[in-house]
């Protein structure tokens, strides 16, 4: 085996973390198309008639409390919110985004059709959001809002005091939240609500909570409608299984290529 | 060179491969499941016909002293209970729910020339909730029909068909009102 220099070598590493992210997107693709496939497959439920088990739901966000979370960046009330927080990194032949912080919190909220509401349970929920979507770049920490310094140093993702303030590295904040009144499709798991006692129900959906079922089944929330989720994995599914496929036939055989399988 | 291209054949064919079958193993899957919703559909409107069921000799309890003079129309919810209590296939269970529904139309309509019973809360509660089954069962009606449709319209498509014949899948059949249930309501005042 021939002797590779540091550039090669780089190069070779570049090629095998393509051929792993190439075998990461095909397998991707794969679950995403067995989720399509789901989502396809499940017809809609009125809320007012669900049965147990695996179930897809349509409705508005409507708060059973008086007190909503507060979303960290745009302090926008919301019973749901992811956010990403990213460091604009230089390095010597590159520069990138890099991911310092992310994070989520969840509620319980309702879910109102025409026939009735339903509580949902948004922990171990796969959301995706577009909506209500907050995404903005500030030069440095000191440049940040006030709410979102405290909130990020707060969760240790910045340091504060004076050293904190002083990073000159571009950062970007990204923010999605659930907020009442938005449309939303879920297809989870309708189980015994525990905050009803049984045989106490006004109404028999009363007694029924929407949450991530049990054995890891799919638990899936997004502010689109049905036929806006299927477009999107329309193009997504065949992206990742081919895009994929194309990145480790590419890697690969530059690897074999720089290996020397095809001759000198 | 040879080597290269060789290893290169070998990672399409085995990538192919692995693709081809991972998709065939979803349709298979996929078929699997919207044939199973059928069966739970159903199963879920079987759970509201029962529930409806056992409500009803407690409407009959509660009206037998007010309409006495009804012995007919009671009877023949006592008789439609009986039926769908006895019916063990989906058609016997079918035809014993539009006799069950019949018969409580039939009751909620007489029951109009009581007023002594319209008042009682008993009574207004247990027709509240067989009124509020009954509209279950209508959405999980339509549920069991989406059910059906998804399920024709999948073993007929591309590529579904191809798998769909291998196992031998057939068209299912939708659920149908009867007859006399289409028939329009002469409304008089």
């Amino acid at each position: 085996m021939r002797n590779f220099s540091d550039e090669e070598l780089k190069t070779i590493l570049f090629a095998m973390m393509a051929l792993g992210g190439g075998i990461f997107s095909f397998a991707r693709g794969f679950r995403n198309l067995q989720l399509k496939r789901l989502i396809e497959n499940t017809p809609t439920s009125k809320i007012r008639s669900l049965a147990m088990g695996l179930c897809e739901i349509c409705g508005i966000v409507e708060n059973p409390r008086e007190r909503l979370l507060e979303a960290p960046f745009t302090q926008r009330p919301c019973v749901y919110y992811t956010y990403t927080v990213e460091e604009y990194r230089r390095g010597k032949n590159s520069h990138e985004w890099h991911t310092i912080g992310s994070g989520r919190d969840d509620s319980q909220f309702y879910l109102r059709d025409e026939t009735g509401a339903v509580l949902v349970d948004s922990l171990g929920c796969d959301a995706e959001l577009s909506a209500n979507h907050y995404r903005k770049e500030f030069s440095g920490v000191a440049e940040l809002p006030a709410q979102a310094h405290t909130f990020l140093t707060n969760f240790g993702v910045i340091s504060g005091g004076f050293w904190g303030r002083m990073t000159t590295n571009k950062l970007r904040l990204t923010e999605y939240c659930i907020c009442p009144g938005d449309q939303l499709y879920v297809l989870g798991t309708a189980c015994d609500n525990p905050y009803v006692a049984e045989g106490t129900a006004e109404h028999g959906h009363a007694d029924i909570m929407l949450c991530r079922g049990p054995k890891r089944m799919v638990y899936y929330i997004s502010d689109q409608a049905e036929h806006g989720i299927l477009r999107r994995f329309g193009w997504r599914v065949p992206l990742q299984i081919f895009g994929g496929a194309a990145a480790i036939f590419g890697s690969l055989a530059f690897l074999l290529w720089e290996l020397g399988a095809f001759g000198a | 060179m040879l080597l290269g291209i060789g290893l290169i054949i070998a990672a399409v064919a085995v990538l192919g491969g692995l693709g081809l079958l991972l998709y065939g193993i979803g349709l298979y899957n996929g078929l699997v499941q919207v044939k199973n919703n059928i069966q739970k559909s159903w199963a879920n409107i079987d759970v509201l016909l029962t529930q409806r069921a056992e409500e009803l000799p407690k409407l009959i309890n509660s009206v037998k002293g007010y309409m006495a003079h009804e012995a007919g129309t009671l009877e023949k919810l006592t008789l439609a209970r009986t039926q769908f209590l006895n019916a063990t296939s989906v058609a016997e269970k079918s035809e014993a729910d539009n006799a069950m529904s019949g018969a409580l139309k039939s009751l909620f309509a007489v029951a109009e020339n009581y007023p002594q019973l319209k008042a009682d809360g008993s009574f207004l509660q247990l027709q509240g909730r067989i009124s509020g089954i009954e509209n279950e069962i209508a959405d999980r009606r339509e549920f069991y029909n989406d059910a059906v449709n998804t399920h024709n319209i999948r073993i007929a498509s591309i590529p579904d068909l191809f798998v769909a014949r291998l196992m031998g899948l057939q068209p299912a059949e939708m659920f149908k009102a009867a007859p006399d249930k289409r028939q329009d309501v002469e409304v008089k005042f």
